[in-house]
């Protein structure tokens, strides 16, 4: 297996690749065109969850975890995003690992069956991409927070302001790439092999290792794409300020647009392509 | 074709949610009107002549539009605020007294009315009118949040205008009014709340010792009810700043170590004993 790093004509290439797949077999999009549709129901009922005959189901939770304000206009808003990113995060587990299954099988040509029967591993590896993302984005915050909370006026001359603002929003940004890049490989993995889930897993790992740079460009540059959107939803009392509240649930669509119809088909393809051709080379 | 169906009908129900008139649309109405009303408080000198008076009208539509409504109050309110914002006090005024007459029996927002009548006497200087407001809302309304806070409110008025003497008298007047409502209502959160104001107007007063006594008074009265972790901070505080007697400061924070050792006073506690230890010398010295 080839440890040279790729350069930028083969990624280019790759995407290319992937472009050309789906021209030739738009049905690819699908799963990820059902995810969007989901995740877009579930914002809906976000939305509406203030509102009967919603509130009655979501009111409780919602007041009892984050607060009875948070079920008043404009501040439902508030929390919007943040009901989202949960949302997202829940039905990437259980429902979009399979269609990333699916949208696999469809690129290597293989049954859909071949997705069906290994929903539990395929479930198990985005819930540890999940889990593992999540936890080390609160622990780098919680971390951050008690530095500066000991006395510490400085962190390698910035202040705190910047280590809790733009820089630990930099380092989430880096936590993402390199946690989806470590496992990204291990669907197409799951999909065109018969390995077991621990194996398809290490071998992602050690596909990231011999092909790290060529892993993390394929990852990376689509998911800058998300910058501005993930800017703007830092600050929504700027954005419900300056514009209106219903700003934020126009900038969620948006998001899930982007991320479920832009950068998750590119980065799924790219990467299962980038792999089907490595194995081919082999 | 019975899934596409069974899933347009579910989107039917769901955007319908979205179509009442509910709570969380006239909230959302209300923001609106809110919205207009706030570019007037931001630069209340530089409104063009009709901008006042419709937004006046707007926010009275809304409050006609949804009388039962929580918000309708707070139109209200915000008209009479828009009032006095523009200097426009005898409108402000005119305006509080028919929120008197539209609420008579909801007593905060007649307490709340009342001491923004107040407060537009004294927008305009006029203290003598002020005082009769706010003395009316002492004795007519003294269990609510505005009325409890008058005494306290008028002492610290004749503070910021350096009038000790009738600082000092104020402040003896609402000690005798907090401890009518703790005597009137014993063991309520209303007689410890009462008792609390009592000690901070000893303490405006710098009669230490009396401040001391009540807050060793509350402490004793309702340890078993709320953590009275606050309480013995501010004995040894005044201990240690104002009667200058680290030991019975040390005593008090010692206490509190005790008493409450899952305090978030319980660092600042220790850090305090420290310093006292040190610019003592010897934490055994009985001065």
């Amino acid at each position: 297996m080839s440890t040279k790093p790729e350069n930028p004509r083969s990624i280019i290439k790759i995407y290319s690749q992937a472009i050309q797949s789906l021209k030739n077999t738009p049905k690819i999009l699908l799963p990820f065109v059902i995810f969007a549709g989901i995740e877009l129901f579930a914002l809906l009922l976000l939305f509406l969850s203030p509102r009967a005959p919603l509130r009655p189901l979501f009111g409780p939770p919602i007041a009892t975890i984050w607060g009875e304000r948070f079920l008043h206009y404009p501040d439902n808003f508030f929390l919007l995003l943040k009901l989202e990113s949960i949302s997202r995060m829940f039905w990437s587990i259980s429902v979009g690992s399979l269609l990333t299954g699916i949208a696999v099988a469809m690129l290597y040509k293989k049954p859909l069956s071949s997705a069906y029967k290994k929903y539990a591993a395929l479930f198990l590896t985005v819930l540890i991409l999940t889990a593992l993302f999540y936890f080390s984005s609160k622990i780098a915050a919680v971390l951050l927070v008690k530095y500066f909370l000991a006395g510490h006026k400085t962190l390698i001359f910035l202040k705190p302001a910047y280590w809790l603002g733009p820089m630990l929003f930099g380092i989430r940004f880096l936590l993402a790439i390199l946690i989806q890049a470590a496992f990204t490989y291990a669907i197409p993995i799951i999909i065109a092999t018969e390995v077991k889930f621990f194996k398809a897993i290490f071998r992602s790992f050690v596909f990231l290792k011999n092909n790290f740079l060529a892993t993390i460009l394929l990852v990376g540059l689509p998911m800058l794409i998300a910058v501005p959107l993930l800017v703007l939803g830092s600050n929504p009392f700027l954005l419900m300020d300056r514009l209106f509240p219903e700003a934020i649930l126009l900038l969620a669509i948006v998001g899930i647009i982007v991320n479920s119809l832009i950068i998750d088909p590119l980065i799924t393809i790219a990467t299962a392509l980038f792999y089907f051709n490595r194995q081919d080379k082999k | 074709m019975k899934l596409i169906a069974k899933i347009c009908w579910a989107l039917c129900l769901v955007f319908l949610a979205g179509c009442g008139q509910d709570q969380y649309a006239i909230e959302r109405q209300y923001y609106r009107v809110k919205k207009e009303a706030q570019t007037i408080f931001k630069s209340p000198r530089s409104i063009p002549p009709n901008q006042l008076q419709k937004t006046v009208g707007t926010l009275r539509g809304f409050a006609l539009k949804y009388p039962q409504s929580n918000l309708a109050a707070d139109a209200q309110f915000s008209i009479a605020n828009l009032y006095a914002a523009t200097e426009n006090y005898a409108d402000a005024r005119t305006q509080l007294s028919k929120i008197i007459s539209l609420y008579p029996k909801l007593n905060e927002i007649v307490a709340q009315a009342i001491f923004l009548k107040g407060g537009t006497y004294e927008a305009q200087n006029n203290w003598n009118s002020a005082l009769a407001q706010y003395q009316k809302l002492m004795l007519e309304y003294p269990l609510t949040q505005r009325g409890a806070g008058m005494p306290l409110y008028i002492a610290q008025h004749y503070k910021a205008k350096f009038q000790p003497d009738k600082m000092i008298q104020a402040y003896r007047d609402a000690i005798a009014f907090y401890n009518g409502l703790a005597g009137k209502y014993p063991g309520t959160p209303l007689a410890l709340q009462s008792q609390t104001l009592i000690a901070q107007c000893y303490g405006e007063l710098k009669e230490w010792q009396n401040a001391i006594s009540t807050l060793n008074t509350i402490s004793a009265k309702y340890k078993d009810k709320v953590s009275m972790d606050g309480v013995l901070m501010n004995i040894a505080l005044i201990y240690a700043r104002e009667l200058k007697d680290s030991l019975k400061a040390t005593e008090a924070l010692q206490r509190l170590i005790r008493d409450y050792p899952k305090s978030k006073l319980i660092d600042p506690a220790k850090k305090i004993i420290r310093d006292l230890e040190q610019s003592n010398g010897d934490p055994k010295d009985p001065r």
